[in-house]
């Protein structure tokens, strides 16, 4: 599958976000390459999923612009920028919990006209065998655990074939053996050329998957780089200690 | 269906035929307000309006424009669908109270323009409608308000059972989930409403050739408040068990007409008892214990 185009993927340029009194992200400038794994951390409220909803079109941004494939996105809405290659999870899992498994991953799989609902059942239970999940495919997703429920917020990107993903919080809650599953699969999807932004309060996890990791903090950029150089760091260590600029604990 | 099919063939008398006839109209208007509220999961309060905005349409567009009934009533529906479509265009980005309170708003403000409005109406007189039938027998009316239950119930099934029931599935599961994998979240719901607002206005229509007069009550708050109540008590959440709703209570609205107004409290603390403790409705709790599963 050839899903490297040329140049960045995806460059947010200044992009800035205000909820009422509150600068979410404050001159936010990012690129990501094609085929890039990177990992968004920062503390809680320092504007990582902020980002992430500016970047799947529920956020439109304050100022900046945000291109992907070289095209203006910002502005577009989520459904426009799912059929153009855009996907993502919640931090707060959003399955359809009255309909079953098989069907949640349906509704992406049918959302392209082309496709009839038999190729898109097939995709679906192929997918969800990779996933482990094809003897719950009948099930009410209701009846699922909070990690397979995340598991099937994954198969629902598959479906989508998503040239980025965007992972919010995956591992949160989540027992060990399908928290190696999911690895697996971001480590598959990544060889596949996807391009994927994790945001995760698991630093073991991101210092694994990741090769390039950015933090945030208080709506800014305050590092970015290699695992290694962001652990270091004297602002990321400032930010997570809650130690201000002067060095006093805020 | 094939028992109510039969039923006339084996002398069931005008009066309840009569009955009937009502009950498959509100039945109509029953499932296909639970289309939207059951599946996608948008509140209207202005179902009855939107079935008058059709009964008004047919009438007028048969007796000013000279069309025959059989192009009045599908212009009836086109009314309503259009009529749906640009409320929907207006409120269908607004969230439960809000879009509850301006579909009130909507259905009043077309009551109130048509009470007030005599040269072409006549009001709160009423408007004279022609009949569907030369006869004035009511068995061909009862086998055509069956008929077009029949035909409103198999094609909602069919949508429903298409890729477009799941996005509505999805849509009243969780907007945001459904719009980040593809769903066009506004323009399904639209589509609902203005869809559900077409069959509405259908049923208008052959309700008013079938009764020959409609007045402005007929979208009256009361009468949102009947189909409101047969949905809920035959359950909201499948189009069916609405329906069944609908000729449920029409008959007993009938048999308890001794008891007066007293029947309208009675049927409001049976609403409320159904919401608490049979949320699918008494016909989806019916199949529930009969066949251990249900809507």
């Amino acid at each position: 599958m050839t899903l490297l185009p040329q140049g960045p993927l995806l460059e947010a340029e200044s992009v800035s976000k205000r909820f009422g009194g509150l600068r979410a992200l404050d001159a936010v400038s990012f690129t990501l390459e094609a085929g890039e794994l990177v990992g968004l951390i920062g503390p809680n409220g320092s504007g990582k999923t902020t980002f992430l909803n500016v970047l799947s079109g529920f956020y439109t941004p304050d100022t900046g612009c945000i291109r992907f494939m070289g095209r203006r996105i910002d502005g577009q809405e989520p459904a426009t920028l799912a059929a153009r290659g855009i996907a993502r999870t919640f931090q707060i899992t959003k399955i359809f919990r009255r309909i079953t498994v098989l069907e949640n991953l349906l509704v992406p799989g049918l959302t392209d006209w082309t496709i009839g609902r038999q190729a898109a059942g097939e995709k679906a239970r192929a997918i969800l065998a990779r996933l482990d999940l094809e003897r719950l495919m009948d099930a009410p997703a209701s009846s699922l655990s909070g990690g397979q429920a995340k598991l099937v917020e994954f198969g629902r990107v598959m479906m989508l074939e998503p040239r980025l993903i965007l992972l919010d919080e995956p591992f949160g809650g989540v027992h060990p053996t399908l928290k190696r599953l999911m690895h697996d699969t971001i480590r598959d999807w990544n060889a596949e050329g996807r391009s994927i932004i994790l945001i995760s309060h698991d630093m073991g996890s991101i210092f694994d998957l990741c090769a390039r990791v950015v933090a945030l903090h208080a709506g800014r950029v305050i590092a970015d780089g290699t695992p290694e150089a962001v652990r270091n760091d004297e602002a990321v260590i400032r930010a997570y200690l809650g130690v201000d600029d002067t060095g006093a604990a805020s | 269906m094939v028992a109510l099919l039969l039923l006339p063939l084996f002398g069931l008398d005008e009066y309840w035929i009569y009955i009937l006839t009502i009950g498959f109209y509100y039945a109509v208007l029953a499932a296909s307000w639970s289309l939207l509220v059951g599946y996608v999961g948008r509140i209207s309060f202005a179902h009855a309006a939107m079935s008058g905005i059709g009964a008004y349409a047919s009438i007028l567009a048969s007796t000013v424009w000279g069309l025959p009934l059989a192009l009045s009533i599908p212009f009836a529906g086109l009314s309503a669908a259009l009529i749906g479509l640009a409320i929907g265009r207006l409120c269908l980005r607004l969230h439960g109270a809000y879009l509850g309170l301006t579909t009130i708003a909507f259905s009043e403000i077309v009551r109130i323009t048509i009470t007030a409005e005599h040269e072409l109406t006549r009001g709160s007189l009423g408007l004279a409608a022609p009949a569907l039938f030369e006869t004035t027998g009511r068995v061909p009316y009862y086998y055509s308000l069956l008929a077009l239950l029949g035909v409103s119930l198999l094609v909602m099934w069919l949508i429903l059972r298409s890729r477009i029931g799941l996005f509505f599935a999805a849509i009243r599961e969780d907007e945001d989930a459904a719009a980040s994998l593809g769903v066009r979240v506004v323009r399904w719901k639209i589509f609902a409403f203005s869809f559900s607002s077409a069959v509405a206005g259908i049923a208008g229509a052959f309700y008013a050739h079938f009764v020959q007069l409609v007045a402005p009550s007929m979208m009256s708050i009361q009468e949102m408040g009947f189909i409101l109540s047969m949905a809920v008590i035959g359950g909201f959440q499948n189009i069916f068990t609405a329906a069944l709703g609908g000729i449920f209570l029409e008959i007993l609205l009938e048999v308890s007409r001794e008891i007066g107004e007293w029947r309208m409290t009675i049927f409001g603390l049976v609403v409320i008892a159904v919401l608490r403790f049979a949320p699918n409705g008494l016909f989806g709790w019916a199949q529930r214990l009969i066949v251990g599963r249900g809507p």
